[in-house]
C-alpha cells in the first residue's frame, strides 16, 4: 500500500496538470472563450495555439486564427446565429462554435465539422463570406440530424429523386464538391448536395436559412426540390414551431 | 571577585531583538499551522429557513458550509443527493479532486473512503445505487457556490460525486446538473487541501459530515 501510495505521488508530480474547462468539456486543446452570448447561450471559443485532435486517420486539426479575419467571421458568425430563436440551440444541442483557420479533417481541407457528441461547431474562418452563413447553417443540420434521428427514419428522402439517379458513395467521394447554386436543380440546390442524402438535406437547409428567396424561387421550378424543402420544413418545424425560415 | 561586566546598549537591542523573533516565529508558526484561523465560523443555532428540507449542511476541517438544494431544477438529481445525504453516505469521505481557486470535488464513496481510500482508482467509484440521467435542460447560472453533480467515466450518467465552484463557470451550463447553492460558509471550502502539480491530492481533506439541516436542530 506505501509503496502504491509513493508510486501515485511521483506520477502526480511527474505530470503536471492544469485545468482546462475548455478541453474538459470539448476535449479540444488551445481554445479560450471569445465570447458566450447571453441571447442563444452559444460560447465563440478561438485557438491560442494551433490544435490537432483524434486519431491519425480520423483527424481533426486547426490553426491559430489572425486577429483581424477572427473578428470579422465572428461577427458573421453571429449573424448567422441569430436567425435561430433564442432556445433553439438549447434545444438541438449545439453550444461551442470555434472559430478556426485551414481547417483539415483526416488530411482533407474541410470549410465546417459538426460533433455533436461534444456539441460544437468548427468553422473554418478561411472560408469567403457567402459560402460561410450556408456552411454554418449546414452544419447546424449535421447535429439536428444526428441529434433528432427519429424525425428521420420514416423519410424517404432518396425516392424524391428521379428514378436515375444515384448518390455517391460517401460525402468526399465525388469530384465535385461546389457549393453554387445549380441553375437547372432537378431536386438538388449544390453539386455537393449530389454526394449523400445527408449532405443533400443540410444543404437544402442550408439555402433554406441562408437565402430563402433564392430557395423559393427554385421551389417553383423544381417539383422535387419542393418536395425536399416541405420534407426539411416539417422536421424543423418539430424541433421549433416558431422556427422562420 | 567576579567583575561584573555591564551590557553595552547594542548587546540589550540584540537580546530584545532576539526575543521579538522568538515570540514572533512561534506566533506565527500556530497561525501558519492552523488554517482554518481565518474563516468565519458559521453558527447553525442561528440559521432559519422556510424550506428546512431543501438545506444540507456539509461539516468540512475548517467548519459548516450551508448548501440550499433545488429541486425545482433538478428534481431526480436532488433526490438522489438527499438519499445519499440521509444514509450519510458522504461523511468520511475525500475531496480528492480540488482545483485551487475553482472547485473541489468529493463524492466517490466507493474508492474515497477515509478509511479505505484507494488512490489508484479514486474517482471512479460507483455507490451502491444505479446510475441516473444528467438533468441539463433548464437554463442554469453555474456562479461561483454552485452544487453539482460531476458526470460518470461515460458521460451520459451521474452518481454520487459532486463539486462545489470556487468561481463562475458559465461553460458547465447545460453540461453537468445543478444540485443547489452555497448559501453560507464557503471560506471553508477555499481551505481545503489542494495540489499545485495536480487537480488530484494525495492525503486529502475529508468531508466530517453531510446532514440534513432538519437533522441538526
Amino acid at each position: 500500500m506505501k509503496l502504491n501510495f509513493y508510486i501515485i505521488f511521483l506520477l502526480l508530480l511527474s505530470f503536471v496538470v492544469s485545468a482546462d474547462q475548455i478541453f474538459d468539456l470539448i476535449k479540444i486543446p488551445n481554445l479560450t472563450l471569445h465570447k458566450l452570448e447571453n441571447k442563444n447561450s452559444l460560447a465563440y471559443l478561438k485557438p491560442t495555439k494551433d490544435f490537432f485532435v483524434g486519431s491519425s486517420s480520423e483527424n481533426v486539426s486547426c490553426k491559430k486564427n489572425q486577429s483581424q479575419n477572427f473578428n470579422e467571421k465572428y461577427l458573421e458568425a453571429q449573424k448567422g446565429f441569430n436567425k435561430y430563436n433564442d432556445d433553439f440551440f438549447r434545444k438541438i444541442k449545439l453550444k461551442y462554435i470555434v472559430l478556426c483557420n485551414e481547417l483539415e479533417i483526416a488530411g482533407i481541407p474541410a470549410l465546417g465539422f459538426a460533433n455533436p457528441e461534444m456539441k460544437t461547431l468548427i468553422l473554418n474562418i478561411n472560408t469567403n463570406n457567402s459560402d460561410f452563413e450556408r456552411v454554418l447553417h449546414h452544419e447546424v443540420f449535421h447535429i439536428i440530424e444526428h441529434n433528432f434521428n427519429k424525425y428521420f427514419l420514416n423519410i424517404s428522402w432518396s425516392d424524391l429523386n428521379s428514378k436515375e439517379f444515384k448518390y455517391s458513395a460517401c460525402s468526399t467521394c465525388s469530384n465535385n464538391y461546389s457549393l453554387e447554386k445549380i441553375n437547372n436543380s432537378k431536386g438538388f440546390v449544390s453539386e455537393y448536395a449530389k454526394s449523400t442524402i445527408s449532405e443533400d438535406m443540410a444543404e437544402t437547409f442550408s439555402f433554406m436559412m441562408s437565402d430563402n428567396k433564392i430557395i423559393q424561387d427554385m421551389i417553383s421550378k423544381d417539383e422535387i426540390l419542393n418536395k425536399k424543402v416541405k420534407t426539411i420544413q416539417n422536421i424543423v418545424k418539430k424541433l421549433d414551431v416558431k422556427h422562420q425560415f | 571577585m567576579l567583575k561584573k561586566i555591564k551590557q553595552t546598549k547594542s548587546e540589550k537591542l540584540l537580546l530584545i531583538f532576539l526575543i521579538l523573533l522568538a515570540v514572533f516565529s512561534l506566533i506565527s508558526f500556530t497561525l501558519i499551522k492552523n488554517k482554518c484561523l481565518f474563516v468565519e465560523k458559521v453558527n447553525l443555532t442561528k440559521l432559519n429557513f422556510d424550506n428546512p428540507e431543501n438545506i444540507v449542511i456539509l461539516n468540512v476541517p475548517c467548519g459548516n458550509v450551508v448548501i440550499e438544494l433545488f429541486p425545482n431544477i433538478s428534481p431526480n438529481s436532488v433526490e438522489r443527493f438527499k438519499k445519499l445525504v440521509k444514509k450519510k453516505e458522504y461523511d468520511n469521505v475525500a475531496f480528492h479532486r480540488v482545483v485551487e481557486n475553482f472547485l473541489v470535488q468529493a463524492g466517490d464513496l466507493e474508492f474515497g473512503k477515509k478509511d479505505n481510500i484507494n488512490y489508484t482508482y479514486i474517482g471512479s467509484g460507483r455507490s451502491k445505487y444505479d446510475l441516473i440521467k444528467p438533468e441539463t435542460d433548464k437554463p442554469f447560472q453555474f456562479k461561483r457556490g454552485t452544487v453539482a453533480f460531476a458526470k460518470s467515466k461515460s458521460g451520459d450518467a451521474e452518481d454520487s460525486e459532486f463539486f462545489i465552484l470556487l468561481a463562475d463557470a458559465f461553460l458547465f451550463e447545460g453540461e453537468y446538473t445543478p444540485l443547489g447553492r452555497v448559501v453560507n460558509g464557503i471560506s471553508a471550502l477555499e481551505k481545503i487541501k489542494f495540489n499545485d502539480q495536480s487537480e488530484y491530492v494525495l492525503r486529502p481533506d475529508f468531508i466530517n459530515s453531510l446532514k440534513m439541516f432538519s437533522d441538526i436542530n
